[in-house]
């Protein structure tokens, strides 16, 4: 009788636990699932904080409150950016003169293939170029592209609610998050998980620090270089970000820093001249000497500033970024090589830190042995 | 002295010589279980000198965690990297010898800490940590002890003080022992 109700309170205890479990697993995947959407923004903010976290550190040293720290930039965050939409607004034409925009890249894109055509005539350039007049004409029509800008925006706005805010939290409440994360880990692993966690930090940490700040230098000077060429400065500034921030991505930024110098050139932002050298305009090929200039510039800061402390192969590197131009487009192709740098980076200190603490030579056979040497040692106790 | 027959005199020697030393050093509570974080930290010797807005501050960058019977808290040839409170239950500190007879050299009880070199220096474990009851620690990793230390320099100057103390007085302490096993020899050479 007293086994049975044993079997039975049994029974009782573990179809609890299995509901329970069941339920909490639910709910977890419903949650998981309806968040779906909103995953990009999630893991973009975990992102900013992650490189936010060190300055709001630098600050809270001396002696500022974090929340302070955080709302201080947040507040700097904003008169940027709201600097940047002005100085956007400033140099883009208004629409009247978007005709003549229009008008004005067409002949200047016949000019180029004309040139072109004298050059390389083994390429079918009248094809080239009526394809791009009908790309460009489509995206001068208004009529067209507004309503496509508007029904992107509600997918822009809720990222714009849900990035800052999710910042905000992550930075303000980073120990907590941690706390909580790591109090998943198993006791046997815990000290391990700390060590890793903070080496994975220091490493990651200094190379997205190293590429922002490569990226800032870079941006300067591609700025700097845009305005000799006779950019305006509103244009020289945004142009110059952007390409330094293309930086970032490592062989096919660059290029994408000249290809966009060279549009701008044809979509009329920059002073025309028919001369030609090479087939070329001169204008081409100042933005294309500013872009070599930066680059070994570039070569030359980068090991200063990176060290060795992400090395990736070149064929990983562009695999990666091919890779991610595939799955996330251009945000893939930026995102790409931290994201393989992070895994490099927290695969190889798991690594060293379980061979440190003897993990990885512990055997089935060796643990059992442990265990049984163990429970007897405690019968003696 | 009273040297029992069946074991060696020369280790248990060693013990009576080892044993206070561990002993004095992580003692430093009295068994009031169930107390909370703020008095067990006030208790450590590194934060007796701490204020209580201070022991907040420390309080945010401890972890909490719970040891079943027979778990480790560390092992010996562990990297080590962070300082274990005893908030409650008991953890004796241990070591197997060649034989594989578990040595211990101390049992910690509520409010005693074990791991304070590793907030030193870098260096592996010199022995085991076990737990000989269900037991409860304060975890504190030694970067956030340091990055503390670096934010709040007034708070880091006490703790770093009293850290330099302890080291000083187990020196010390250490010297006394040495001395004492010195003549020890000497005497057991005269016979």
């Amino acid at each position: 009788m007293i086994t049975d109700n044993k079997i039975k309170t049994y029974l009782q205890v573990n179809f609890i636990k299995f509901f329970f479990y069941i339920f909490v697993i639910a709910i977890g995947l419903f949650s998981l699932y309806s968040l779906v959407p909103l995953l990009t923004g999630v893991i973009t903010a975990f992102i900013i904080s992650y490189l936010i976290n060190p300055i709001v550190g630098y600050f809270e040293r001396q002696q500022i409150q974090r929340i302070w720290v955080i709302i201080s930039i947040f507040i700097a965050v904003f008169f940027i950016i709201a600097g940047l939409i002005f100085i956007t607004i400033e140099f883009f034409p208004s629409q009247k003169s978007m005709a003549e925009i229009q008008s004005k890249t067409i002949t200047n894109l016949s000019i180029l293939k004309d040139d072109l055509k004298i050059k390389y005539p083994i390429i079918n350039w009248d094809e080239l170029n009526d394809g791009l007049i009908d790309k460009i004409k489509s995206s001068f029509n208004l009529t067209d592209t507004i309503p496509k800008i508007i029904s992107n925006i509600s997918g822009v706005f809720s990222l714009l609610i849900v990035i800052p805010f999710t910042v905000f939290f992550f930075l303000l409440n980073e120990r907590e998050i941690r706390k909580w994360l790591l109090s998943f880990i198993p006791n046997k692993y815990f000290e391990m998980s700390l060590i890793t966690l903070r080496e994975v930090d220091n490493i990651f940490g200094s190379y997205i620090r190293g590429t922002l700040l490569e990226s800032l230098v870079i941006g300067i000077l591609t700025s700097l270089g845009w305005y000799v060429c006779g950019f305006q400065l509103g244009t020289a500034i945004i142009t110059g970000s952007i390409a330094g921030l293309a930086n970032a991505i490592p062989y096919v930024g660059p290029l994408f820093g000249a290809i966009l110098g060279v549009s701008l050139y044809v979509l009329n932002l920059i002073p025309i001249d028919n001369v030609s050298i090479f087939g070329l305009s001169p204008s081409i090929i100042k933005i294309l000497i500013v872009v070599a200039i930066t680059q070994v510039l570039d070569q030359i800061i980068k090991p200063a500033i990176l060290g060795k402390s992400v090395n990736l192969h070149p064929l990983i590197v562009i695999l990666g970024i091919m890779a991610g131009s595939n799955l996330f487009g251009f945000v893939g192709m930026l995102a790409a090589i931290p994201v393989i740098a992070i895994i490099k980076v927290v695969i190889s200190t798991l690594h060293k830190q379980l061979k440190e603490f003897g993990f990885l030579s512990e055997t089935i056979f060796s643990v059992i042995t442990q265990n049984v040497s163990e429970s007897k040692g405690s019968h003696k106790g | 002295m009273n040297i029992k027959k069946n074991e060696k005199p020369q280790e248990e020697q060693l013990r009576k010589i080892y044993t206070p030393l561990w002993q004095n050093i992580f003692r430093g509570a009295t068994e009031n279980q169930d107390v909370d974080i703020l008095n067990i930290l006030k208790k450590v010797p590194i934060f007796s000198q701490l204020t209580k807005k201070e022991l907040i501050k420390v309080s945010y960058i401890i972890y909490e965690r719970k040891y079943a019977t027979g778990e480790f808290l560390f092992k010996e040839g562990n990297p080590g990297s962070a300082v274990f409170i005893i908030k409650n239950g008991t953890v004796s500190i241990e070591k197997s010898n060649k034989l594989n007879i578990k040595d211990v050299y101390a049992t910690l009880i509520s409010g005693d800490f074990t791991g304070e070199i590793s907030l030193i220096e870098d260096s592996e474990r010199n022995a085991n940590a076990r737990c000989t009851t269900n037991t409860t620690v304060i975890i504190i990793f030694r970067h956030d002890l340091f990055d503390l230390i670096a934010r709040e320099p007034l708070l880091g100057n006490k703790i770093l003080k009293d850290l330099a103390a302890m080291v000083t007085k187990r020196l010390k302490e250490a010297n006394e022992e040495l001395v004492k096993y010195k003549l020890l020899a000497e005497v057991k050479n005269d016979h």
